[in-house]
């Protein structure tokens, strides 16, 4: 029998223990009734299955080997190949590591999908600036001779850090680092693009959601549903996200932001929400689901630029570090555009490369200050800039 | 979620207790609903001690250092115009004392890496050793340069001004002789003057922040917390970092080869090289400034010292400022032991110059370690993106 007792014993315990950091604003009030569970785990009326996302998982792990790749010519003497580097980014005739995903022979490439979202077909552009960055790479990677870390101001190659010698990268004699505007490049283009333009977008959103897609075949899942699994796939692969995936790609770097942002636990919380919605069918709080995930990936791609200028200015006098990380940051200035209503269209981001220049040898912080302070002011960041 | 699900448990008991008429409870659940608890870093225990009161201490202390560096520095550059506009070698040695007193009253102001200072990347244009000789003759033969690109670092700043005025000719009279030179491509008079310039109106600008009007000041003492945004965060981890990299590592740990595989010692990288017999004098007025800092100074109330003691923070049997203190004291002694020119000791005793770096490191580890843990703040600075 409930006395008043027990009420009261029961609220104390309750006080004692669910009093929680709330360090957001913007977190949504729940739905009432909406079940949300504490992974990225849906199962129909019957208990299948309805979780998947084979083909964003595949091309996270082909983005994973052509980073790790491109990594390896950050020794002296190791020399890429960039018809390697193409066949992997086109998934054409060639076979991958570790292949328990299928992904040799089959349809799925990055290639096709870059900067695909708004028209539905990848923008040649595109592709050819990825693929002239993969010449770039192999190029100076051919020349490095073993031992000889001769990269410098004017000369390719490896440039090792001062503050750290454990730290050394395969730059251009301009200071880039083609390995991070290759990945970061493509996260933005291909993984970003797709999440926030493509899947979240009215087409696919437009699905349908009232009938298995097949379910003789394993596939138990509405279009709609489907289609917001693949936005998750491109995010991160684990369905536990954040208590894993925050090894790499976008899980990596909302993670990173989580601190000041609160963006891993926030996109991690919409993602299964939405979903959750969907197969509610409560379209409404789907809805409210993707503005969140829009605004807050949004949010992880500017912070983290800003982030990696203000490592630049930090290591400004360590040639490896600050080449490292203003491409790091540059590549991530990149990815903006490709986002939902982005803050920074191609050309506005086009300025802020030219403030940089074109040498990361001959660039001054007065120059990285203005472009960090110029996406700051574009994402509302202002307060922050600094810490981030 | 796990919030979520009690949030709505509540709510659905909340209504049941309504209904059986029980409204004050029903009044501590909604109020349940609405808690929201701050966390916070670890506190150290709670003590008799005012953080507000050391930052407004420190406020203090920093401004004075940058009010008297950038004095030296004001100093220096009117010496260099009057150099320049008549070298003898007179005036050269005028020249090179003022030098010498900016570059000692710097070692005070190395410690501030955070802030504007930080940003203006400050240490990094006044500092950097060893220069490139190459670069900066290139710079006064082609007069085209952008001062503050990466790229010129090692071609400015005070090093950069121990050249010209040391070893910009073979003897001072080579010297002078260059300065009286009609052609201007050849005179690095202009080139010097620039760099103290370049000096003064960055450091002026830093320097400004700390001044008792400014609001940078205010909200330095106002933020009082020992989170990692706090003003005792940044200015603890920029005191650490100092410490290690520009003291220990630059000054002495690079030279006498102590942190290579092979321990090769590398003399042309002593600070103050082209000066040549005063590496010692800076790296012991470097340590002078950071124990300033630590212990206080007379006219403040109130030090980093007087924290840890009211922490009662121990170290084994002793406390930790005791033990911090004879370290600071046992790193003079080694450091006593070395004779300028530096350059040429960390080749000759090399023994001796790893004996004051192991001391020196002794101390790195009793401030970044147990001083920081004591305090409950981060050391943040070696963080790692893994990329």
């Amino acid at each position: 029998m409930i006395t008043r007792f027990s009420i009261l014993a029961l609220c104390l315990t309750l006080l004692a223990t669910s009093c929680k950091k709330d360090d957001d604003n913007t977190t949504p009030e729940p739905n009432p009734g909406l079940e949300v569970p504490s992974t990225y785990s849906f199962t129909d009326s019957n208990g299948n299955n309805t979780v998947s996302f084979n083909g964003q998982a595949q091309r996270l792990e082909m983005l994973s080997e052509i980073a790790s790749y491109m990594k390896t010519a950050n020794t002296s003497g190791v020399s890429i190949d960039a018809q390697q580097l193409k066949d992997m980014y086109a998934n054409s005739g060639f076979t991958w590591d570790n292949d328990t995903l299928g992904m040799t022979g089959s349809s799925k490439q990055l290639r096709n999908k870059t900067a695909a979202a708004s028209s539905g077909i990848a923008d040649p552009g595109v592709q050819a600036y990825f693929e002239s960055y993969m010449d770039e790479i192999a190029n100076i990677s051919s020349m490095t001779t073993t031992g000889n870390d001769n990269g410098s101001e004017g000369q390719g190659g490896v440039v090792v850090s001062t503050s750290n010698p454990s730290k050394q990268y395969l730059q251009s004699g301009t200071g880039q680092e083609y390995a991070q505007l290759i990945e970061k490049g493509l996260m933005g283009a291909v993984l970003y693009n797709q999440i926030c333009v493509n899947y979240l977008g009215e087409a696919e959103m437009a699905s349908d959601n009232s009938t298995a897609v097949d379910p003789s075949a394993g596939a138990y899942y509405t279009e709609m549903e489907h289609a917001w699994d693949e936005a998750f796939g491109y995010f991160t692969t684990a369905t536990d996200f954040p208590a894993a995936g925050t090894n790499r790609f976008w899980g990596k770097y909302a993670d990173g932001r989580e601190e000041l942002l609160g963006s891993a636990t926030e996109i991690a919380a919409a993602f299964r929400t939405g979903r959750a919605a969907i197969s509610a069918n409560d379209l409404a709080a789907r809805d409210a689901q993707i503005a969140i995930i829009r605004s807050e990936l949004a949010d992880v791609v500017a912070g983290t630029a800003i982030h990696y200028l203000n490592d630049a200015v930090e290591n400004f006098s360590d040639d490896a570090l600050r080449n490292h990380q203003l491409s790091e940051a540059i590549a991530f200035m990149s990815c903006i555009p490709y986002g939902y209503e982005p803050i920074a269209n191609q050309s506005e981001v086009m300025q802020w490369f030219f403030t940089l220049g074109t040498d990361n040898y001959a660039v001054t912080t007065a120059q990285i200050l203005a472009v960090r302070d110029a996406i700051a002011s574009d994402a509302g960041m202002e307060d922050i800039k600094t810490q981030l | 979620m796990i919030n979520q699900i009690r949030i709505l448990r509540i709510q659905d008991l909340a209504l049941q207790l309504k209904m059986m008429g029980m409204t004050v409870v029903t009044l501590i659940l909604l109020t349940l609903v609405s808690c929201v608890a701050k966390e916070e870093m670890e506190e150290p225990a709670d003590v008799d001690f005012s953080r507000t009161a050391l930052l407004g201490d420190l406020a203090e202390h920093i401004e004075q250092d940058f009010s008297s560096y950038l004095e030296a520095l004001s100093t220096m550059q009117a010496e260099a115009s009057a150099f320049d506009a008549n070298p003898s070698i007179s005036q050269l040695q005028a020249l090179r004392d003022t030098w010498s007193t900016a570059l000692l009253r710097w070692q005070h102001v190395a410690p501030y890496s955070f802030g504007l200072s930080a940003e203006l990347a400050l240490e990094a244009y006044s500092n950097i050793y060893p220069t490139s000789t190459e670069r900066i003759e290139q710079n006064i033969t082609s007069g085209d340069y952008m001062l503050g690109s990466a790229n010129n670092l090692s071609a400015m700043g005070l090093q950069a001004i121990d050249y010209l005025i040391h070893a910009a000719g073979a003897t001072d009279e080579e010297i002078v002789a260059r300065y009286s030179s009609d052609d201007g491509a050849e005179s690095p008079g202009n080139y010097l003057i620039a760099l103290c310039e370049h000096l003064s109106l960055n450091t002026s600008q830093v320097a400004n922040t700390w001044n008792s009007a400014s609001a940078e000041r205010a909200s330095f003492i106002a933020n009082d917390g020992n989170d990692q945004g706090s003003s005792l965060g940044l200015f603890l981890n920029a005191f650490n970092k100092s410490y290690e990299k520009s003291t220990r590592t630059e000054k002495l740990g690079i030279p006498s080869g102590a942190l290579t595989f092979s321990m090769t010692p590398n003399p042309n990288t002593v600070e103050a090289y082209y000066e040549g017999n005063k590496s010692i004098v800076y790296l012991e007025e470097s340590i002078n400034a950071f124990e300033a800092l630590y212990v206080g100074m007379e006219s403040e109330d109130i030090s980093l010292s007087d924290y840890l003691i009211a922490l009662d923070a121990r170290h084994g049997e002793k406390s930790l400022d005791e033990a911090i203190r004879n370290q600071i004291e046992s790193v003079r002694s080694a450091i006593d032991l070395m004779d300028d020119p530096l350059s040429d000791f960390v080749v000759n005793e090399q023994e001796t110059a790893l004996a004051a770096f192991a001391e020196m490191q002794a101390l790195v580890v009793l401030w970044k370690v147990d001083m920081m843990s004591a305090l409950g703040i981060l050391i943040t600075y070696q963080d790692n993106d893994g990329d």
